[in-house]
């Protein structure tokens, strides 16, 4: 993600920002609710920004031989929900371009719905799929946020072809900003899918209870009794 | 709880950090000793803050839940037990930072440029100009490795701060 300021054309930005809004106004209205049901889950949410405001600052190689950033978008959606995982990013977005001149206020829509709209969408639906399919939660963390993190590049990717068609034709262009965004960012997304395995890891043995009450993990009877942790 | 490693590393890092800086030759102190491409620059310049203020947000956490316990519990009693390293993590670890580190090693005079340079580049280079310029802060060199570092090095505080509470909890338990 991370489209420059002005690098959208007239009538794409406008789109792109008229279709983020609400979503991550949808958002706003999630995370209200969700702070008000579970006050308890206040510093999760914290440190779901704060793992977005590291992944998405580290400038990581890729066996390509250029950089790019993960988006850390991913886990938030795997917890919150999509929509929180959309402010969250809106934030991060906002300090990056008015801060770094890092992405911009005109792309910041178009950012938005690939960084926060649909790669923690497709993490939401992999993740939902996968706990329905019973398997492993570690494995099903691993490959929501994976496919989140290119996800997002591929949207960016399309979001450029459909604005600046510089091979020609759309879907050529598509290829060639493909080239350049997501196959770097494949060895990013491993390694972004790794990490979150281990914070998610370390949150369900030391928020286990939080995580359950909040309907993101079933606890087995057992372990609901004893508590996971020594508390 | 211990304090020793944390004093390791409140004096290892910033000692680190200034020989780092030096040597990239932003100080007058001495000319540019290390040459690395931009972005690695970058990298580095956030793993640095952000190991630092994790490490600063782990100790403040780790203390807050041992006072919070202190006057909850009559007798503090550390957990006792061997520490189990559980391999599964050990490999994961091991192969994050292989991921990132072999990149280095099979390129090593690679630039790395940021794909998020190269794509606007390649639409410059088809004679396409930005409509409109950047607004807010536009910060040099060392300005923009600051301000990412402050990015990840609130990120890290956070993060930090939320392990070392939880372990914090974990590591006092009542009697």
């Amino acid at each position: 993600m991370h489209i420059m300021e002005g690098f959208l054309p007239h009538p794409w930005w406008e789109i792109w920002t008229i279709i983020a809004f609400p979503i991550v106004a949808y958002g706003v209205y999630r995370l209200s609710k969700i702070t008000k049901e579970h006050p308890e889950a206040k510093p999760l949410l914290a440190l779901m920004g704060a793992f977005i405001f590291i992944l998405s600052a580290l400038k990581l190689p890729s066996v390509t031989g250029s950089s790019s950033h993960p988006t850390g978008s991913g886990l938030a959606a795997v917890i919150f929900g999509p929509g929180v995982a959309s402010v969250l990013s809106v934030i991060v977005l906002l300090f990056q371009a008015l801060l770094l001149a890092h992405g911009g206020l005109t792309t910041l829509g178009a950012n938005t719905l690939s960084m926060g709209i649909v790669g923690p969408a497709i993490a939401f639906g992999v993740w939902i799929i996968g706990r329905k399919a019973r398997l492993p939660s570690s494995v099903v963390v691993f490959i929501a946020v994976a496919l989140s993190d290119l996800g997002t590049y591929v949207v960016t990717s399309a979001q450029l072809a459909l604005a600046v068609p510089i091979a020609g034709n759309v879907f050529d262009s598509f290829l060639t900003f493909g080239a350049i965004y997501a196959v770097t960012q494949i060895p990013l997304a491993i390694g972004e899918g790794i990490i979150a395995v281990l914070l998610f890891d370390f949150l369900v043995k030391y928020k286990g209870k939080l995580l359950s009450s909040m309907k993101v993990i079933k606890l087995p009877v057992s372990k609901m009794e004893k508590g996971v942790q020594v508390q | 709880m211990k304090y020793w490693p944390y004093l390791v590393i409140a004096v290892a890092l910033p000692i680190l950090l200034l020989l780092y800086i030096v040597s990239l030759g932003y100080t007058s102190l001495a000319d540019a000793v290390l040459i690395l491409p931009n972005e690695t620059e970058i990298l580095l310049f956030t793993v640095f803050a952000g190991v630092g203020a994790a490490t600063i947000g782990h100790f403040f956490g780790y203390r807050r839940a041992e006072r919070v316990k202190r006057n909850d519990v009559r007798k503090l009693e550390q957990k006792q037990g061997q520490k189990t390293i559980n391999v599964k993590y050990v490999v994961l670890i091991l192969a994050v930072l292989a991921l990132f580190i072999v990149p280095f090693l099979i390129n090593p005079n690679g630039e790395f440029g940021g794909t998020d340079g190269q794509g606007p580049e390649a639409i410059e280079g088809e004679g396409y100009t930005p409509w409109v310029e950047p607004m807010g802060v536009r910060p040099d060199d060392l300005g923009e490795r600051l301000l990412f570092s402050l990015q990840v090095g609130i990120g890290g505080a956070i993060l930090g701060f939320f392990v070392g509470h939880e372990r914090g909890k974990v590591a006092y338990k009542r009697d």
